[in-house]
């Protein structure tokens, strides 16, 4: 019993860290509870509720070692139990303290003041949402990276029954979500875990596995410009139909 | 043209109209637009996870559940019409009343605040590869007309795709964008960010309404500094700022931003409406939903909800400690209630996971 609660308490507390990293948001967080609780009157019984007492019996239920026994089974073994720290009430919690204490300033500027002084120690506890590692620039509407878009307008253009594609990997998880009738020959490994003839693929190494590419009904094949091929995909009756500066596009002639 | 008046109707119409459908029956939240909207998704929600499941147990296809779906949701908002004929006057004034007492300053900050997120999420790209089982679902059930039939890479599926027939937000994506005429993608990767993002925030804002008795100002501040948190939420990969922000159109994001928050203002309109049907229905609806947008809705649901169950039935005991011995047996009574009713609310919730269980082969 000891064992089990130590060792699902070392992976909860594991599981935590990786949820808040540095941590200084969950303090935030703390500490604006251990405020409120100070600072709310015994007649704001409802704030008392909601910022106080539920984020302390939200905390017990999740951090907690018989819960995490209880869901391991729905939760990959443990491994996204961290999408239960979601139910912890941060945000609420936190921005109730910061509006109780600019209330508590007197004059428009002082308010300003101390609003701004919040936003600075919000801005260096947590980190910028929106950066260039976030968010990019796109010129289609569906947001899908524009060279692999217009690879995959490209096969879907065309008139052919039962379009089936081999791709490589980092066009895989865009393909289906623009045109489900096309086909493609591996599905997306979040863990990476390819066979080995999509690895091979990655590096050009195709010849090995044209056969079975061809016996499996393919018949588009997209190759990445920066790859040199060991084939050239002309010797199996393919065209090029679309190029841009990352892609090249091959169709199986009829 | 049409297709823009279309996502008016879908994305702002529709819910009002289906939310007044129950907040008709409330006192205070009567007239709310704010509210209505938000109970009219989760009405959208519960309809669509009630159908589905059977639908795509009896091998339908994607059509004939999206036109029972809309029968039904066209048929509520007929209803809605009918019996808040006498209140759209109401509401109407009461909005102009409200712009009228609205502190400008608080007003403006978190408009330009909620606006630059929206049009960063609305005009950029963020690359998240599971799209390719959340979005391209929804591709797959609106251009083959199916229902959980195809896997990802487009063969027939060999095994029952438990997991994702237990929470089918892909199809209501393609719900969406069948009726809207636009894309799923376009509609999960445009519309969905920048409409649930709203909702998030109209949320907050109704629960500093409640925090702060009302007090427009507060309230009004209060938001502006959960936005601000948002923001600066990118504290690592899983925070669920980070979720609301980059990929809100997958059903976790709005599972975690949206719907579990939103039970904390909709228990506590619960608790103050006396437990009262038209309340518990608001909250069974939202619980109902709960399990439409990802399969952790079906614990992080309920575990909010006793949460807020446990913290109030104390309050009422703590209360009501020191009163007369006729006050206590009331207070035990309230407890009693508010556990049952709450209880009963995690039906849903409970009988899918059971189901999921079962189907899983967790239990036999």
């Amino acid at each position: 019993m000891i064992d089990l609660v130590s060792k699902n308490m070392e992976r909860i507390i594991k599981l935590f860290t990786d949820y808040y990293g540095n941590y200084t948001y969950f303090v935030l967080f703390l500490v604006a509870i251990a405020i409120n609780y100070a600072i709310i009157k015994k007649d704001e019984k409802k704030a008392q509720n909601l910022v106080v007492f539920l984020p302390l019996v939200l905390m017990l239920i999740v951090i907690n070692p018989f819960v995490f026994e209880f869901v391991k089974p729905f939760t990959d073994k443990g491994y996204v139990y961290w999408r239960f720290f979601w139910i912890l009430p941060l945000a609420p919690t936190m921005a109730y303290l910061f509006t109780k204490m600019v209330n508590e300033k007197k004059g428009f500027f002082s308010k300003v003041i101390l609003t701004i002084f919040i936003i600075v120690i919000i801005g260096f506890s947590g980190k910028f949402m929106f950066t260039e590692n976030n968010y990019q620039k796109v010129n289609n509407y569906y947001k899908i990276p524009d060279d692999i878009y217009s690879c995959i307008a490209s096969i879907s253009a065309q008139e052919k029954d039962n379009k089936k594609a081999m791709i490589p990997i980092s066009v895989v998880p865009w393909v289906r979500q623009y045109d489900a009738t096309i086909s493609i020959e591996y599905n997306r490994s979040p863990s990476g875990n390819y066979s080995r003839f999509v690895w091979d693929y990655e590096v050009g190494k195709v010849n090995e596995y044209m056969k079975k590419y061809l016996d499996d009904k393919c018949n588009f094949f997209v190759l990445n410009k920066s790859v040199q091929y060991d084939i050239s995909f002309e010797d199996y009756n393919c065209e090029r139909i679309y190029e841009n500066d990352s892609y090249i596009v091959y169709m199986l002639k009829d | 043209m049409t297709k823009i008046l279309l996502c008016f109707l879908w994305f702002i119409f529709i819910p009002i109209l289906l939310g007044m459908n129950i907040t008709h029956f409330m006192k205070k939240e009567k007239n709310n637009l704010f509210y209505s909207i938000l109970i009219g998704y989760f009405t959208e929600f519960a309809i669509f996870q009630l159908f589905t499941i059977p639908f795509t147990y009896l091998n339908k296809s994607f059509n004939s559940l999206y036109n029972v779906c809309i029968e039904i949701i066209f048929l509520l908002c007929i209803i809605s019409i009918i019996i808040n004929r006498n209140e759209f006057k109401n509401v109407f004034v009461d909005i102009k009343n409200n712009i009228k007492n609205t502190p400008k300053l608080l007003t403006l900050a978190c408009f330009i605040i909620i606006f630059i997120q929206c049009f960063v999420v609305f005009k950029y790209m963020h690359i998240d590869e599971d799209d390719s089982n959340f979005v391209a679902k929804a591709t797959i059930s609106l251009q083959t007309n199916t229902l959980y039939v195809y896997s990802d890479t487009g063969t027939v599926n060999s095994t029952f795709p438990v997991r994702y027939v237990f929470s089918p937000f892909p199809v209501y994506t393609a719900a969406v964008a069948k009726f809207t005429d636009y894309h799923p993608t376009a509609i999960a990767h445009t519309a969905f960010s920048v409409m649930i993002l709203i909702l998030i925030y109209i949320n907050f804002y109704l629960l500093g309404m409640k925090l702060f008795n009302d007090n427009k100002k507060d309230a009004l501040l209060f938001l502006f500094f959960v936005n601000v948190i948002y923001i600066f939420g990118d504290i690592t990969f899983h925070s669920n700022f980070r979720f609301a922000l980059v990929r809100l159109w997958q059903g976790k994001a709005v599972l975690g931003n949206l719907i579990i928050p939103s039970l904390i203002v909709i228990y506590d309109s619960f608790v103050q409406g006396d437990t009262k049907l038209p309340y518990w229905i608001c909250l069974l609806i939202t619980m109902w939903s709960a399990c439409l947008v990802s399969t952790m809705g079906l614990a992080l649901a309920p575990l909010m909800l006793g949460g807020l169950t446990i913290v109030h039935c104390f309050r009422i005991l703590n209360f009501n400690r020191k009163s007369k011995k006729g006050d206590f047996t009331k207070a035990i009574l309230s407890f009693v209630n508010l556990g049952f009713k709450s209880l009963i609310c995690c039906a849903p919730n409970v009988l899918y996971a059971i189901m999921y269980a079962i189907k899983k082969g967790a239990i036999k």
